[in-house]
């Protein structure tokens, strides 16, 4: 993670030297993109054949590659935008369980790997600050990693399920090469179904608030 | 297209955003193992000819405790004298039929409780209808309400029962339908207005309560507790119970509370219960504010409930005997006080986790209630979230 973020700086301030100069008309191209991300898991009922039960992560991190085409003005409608090719992973930690009679302390994790096909309409007004607006969706893989509840085993399972999210932010376009991406996206799954230790199984939900910090290089 | 889209996904952020609740959970925790049975008896002597309640608690590794009185098996060591039905409603409902002393045993999950019950032959010197009503101020039961009347028993040498499975109850002049023994014994359902009388009777002795049946129609539900301008303020990850009271067109009012549908509005800042046994636990989640509604039909009453992102900094512990003394197998209740960052207090009682100093002193379940065991001084600790009552300690003496 942290070697993430010193290669995004490092590269960052590449883009600020002289030799990139300030040109933020560029036209159409392919981009590539690399994200980190800091992840808060929202308090999900999960949902079994003997009820229903709350599961409670600290925030954790994650990361993401993108690969995309910025159509620029071929964008319809809405000045310019671009859609891309993301895979992401976020890791959450398992923390706390709610059941009927009050929480007690869980452990594990919960790990999110997801492919998604994005669209962001883009805001240009003149200057490198560009907002942006869009929505994904794709394929997750969810996997319950050695979960367990009160020190006992609860899941160690996977489920593939629908992925969607949308998300918001702001470029900050310091060259006609990089910009850099602050954003935030909720991201969500239909619910996946795992199977419990005990045989039985139940099904989860997963949303997650997250904040972003990328570094968009555009060819 | 894209436009009208966007502007689509900017409302929907926040609703998203509001799906967090994880809503009142309503399965039961399987993983925390089972360590021992209680049972607690609703009378150390019982008449013969009467029934008596057992009741079986699991204790479940001293994180909380489970009534598992549906589940055990219940058995006497004598059932000539003390018998046990296997009929459903009737679990733990001791039939005491001849004098003498046996032994109660409750099973579950290879685990076992015993208490000693003894049956003696008493004599029923008077009989008493709870609630209280009188000619001049009948119980008011609104036509669409139910209420559920007690008869307790006192016999002769001042031991009372609770009889309310054994008494007949009847009607005098068939304006209600009452319960009797397994079918809701006592549970009064009134079918037409007018003055009426509920008649107790058992082994010659009678009982009378009187009621007003009213074709009152409910105009106003208030909940309580509330501050001043019907806001209320609780910390996140704290819970809270509330109570509803009916107001009726004929002036009088009831506690309704199990009976109103509890709602907050919007979702995701906090939950209100509607289970059996929880109706009307508010329990906070995240910082906001929101609106509490109970609503009974076309009628409801609501109050403002803020969600404060408030941390918790001390919990004092208050035990209800303010001498904080009690006899070995008296029992006491505590309760839990919570100051947190912005000064303000809140009962947290429902919230901590209880534990004793010493349990061989004193044991304490997952409601507060205290319970002496042996003679000594111990200490009632509350815990939540990392925060103990023992910077400022209560000290329970059992004698």
């Amino acid at each position: 993670m942290i070697r993430s973020i010193l290669l995004l700086l490092s590269v960052a301030l590449l883009g600020l030297s002289p030799a990139f100069s300030l040109a933020w008309a560029a036209g159409p191209g392919p981009y590539v993109e690399l994200q980190g991300l800091g992840t808060y898991v929202l308090a999900g009922q999960s949902d079994s054949a003997t009820g229903s039960f709350n599961l409670k992560y600290d925030p954790g991190y994650g990361g993401a590659l993108a690969i995309g085409y910025d159509l620029a003005e071929a964008y319809p409608d809405f000045g310019q935008g671009r859609v891309e090719l993301e895979a992401s992973s976020r890791t959450n930690t398992l923390t706390k369980a709610e059941f009927k009679e009050g929480s007690v302390a869980a452990d594990g994790e919960i790990r999110v790997e997801s492919l998604l096909l994005n669209t962001f309409a883009e805001y240009h007004r003149g200057s490198n600050l560009v907002p942006y607006l869009g929505f994904g969706l794709g394929y997750a893989r969810v996997t319950m990693k050695q979960a367990t509840v009160y020190g006992q085993p609860f899941a160690d399972d996977s489920a593939g399920v629908l992925a969607f999210q949308g998300g918001l932010g702001v470029g900050l376009e310091v060259s006609d090469h990089l910009t850099f991406d602050l954003g935030y996206r909720f991201f969500g799954t239909l619910k996946p179904s795992f199977k419990s230790a005990d045989g039985s199984s139940f099904d989860a939900k997963y949303s997650s608030h997250n904040a972003l910090l990328g570094l968009r290089v555009r060819f | 297209m894209i436009r009208r889209l966007a502007w689509f996904l900017c409302a929907l952020l926040p609703l998203l955003s509001a799906c967090g609740d994880g809503g009142t959970p309503t399965r039961e925790n399987p993983f925390v193992p089972l360590t021992s049975l209680e049972i607690r008896a609703a009378a150390g002597s019982i008449a013969a000819g009467t029934t008596s309640q057992f009741r079986v608690f699991g204790l479940y590794s001293g994180i909380f405790e489970r009534e598992l009185t549906d589940r055990a098996q219940w058995i006497s060591s004598e059932p000539t004298i003390l018998t046990f039905s296997d009929l459903p409603g009737e679990a733990g409902l001791g039939k005491a039929l001849l004098p003498g002393v046996v032994t109660v045993s409750a099973s579950y999950q290879g685990f076992t409780a015993q208490v000693p019950a003894t049956v003696t032959v008493m004599v029923l010197s008077s009989l008493v209808i709870a609630p209280a009503s009188s000619l001049e101020n009948p119980q008011v039961i609104p036509l669409g309400f139910t209420q559920q009347f007690t008869a307790t028993g006192t016999f002769q040498g001042g031991a009372t029962q609770d009889l309310t499975r054994d008494v007949t109850w009847a009607s005098a002049a068939g304006q209600f339908s009452v319960g009797n023994g397994a079918d809701q014994a006592g549970l009064v359902t009134p079918l037409e207005p007018g003055d009426a009388e509920l008649i107790a009777t058992f082994q010659g002795v009678t009982a009378t309560a009187y009621l007003s049946l009213a074709s009152a129609v409910l105009s106003e539900i208030t909940i309580a507790p509330k501050l001043s301008a019907n806001r209320m303020t609780m910390a996140q990850g704290t819970s809270q119970r509330l109570t509803a009271t009916g107001h009726f067109t004929n002036d009088s009012q009831r506690d309704i509370t199990a009976e109103v549908v509890w709602s907050v509005s919007p979702t995701g800042i906090a939950t209100a219960g509607n289970d059996p046994g929880s109706e009307g636990l508010i329990e906070a989640l995240i910082p906001g504010t929101t609106s509490v509604k109970a609503t009974l039909g076309s009628v409801n009453g609501s109050g403002t409930l803020t969600v404060t992102n408030a941390f918790l900094t001390e919990i004092e512990v208050t035990l209800a005997d303010s001498d904080a003394v009690i006899a070995v197998n008296d029992t006491t209740q505590a309760s839990a006080t919570g100051t947190f960052s912005d000064l303000t207090t809140q009962d947290l009682s429902l919230d901590v986790a209880w534990s004793t100093g010493d349990g061989v002193i004193a044991t304490v379940n997952s409601a507060g209630l205290v319970r002496g065991l042996a003679a000594g001084e111990v200490e009632i600790i509350a815990t939540l979230d990392a925060i103990t009552s023992s910077t400022t300690p209560k000290i329970l003496t059992v004698q």
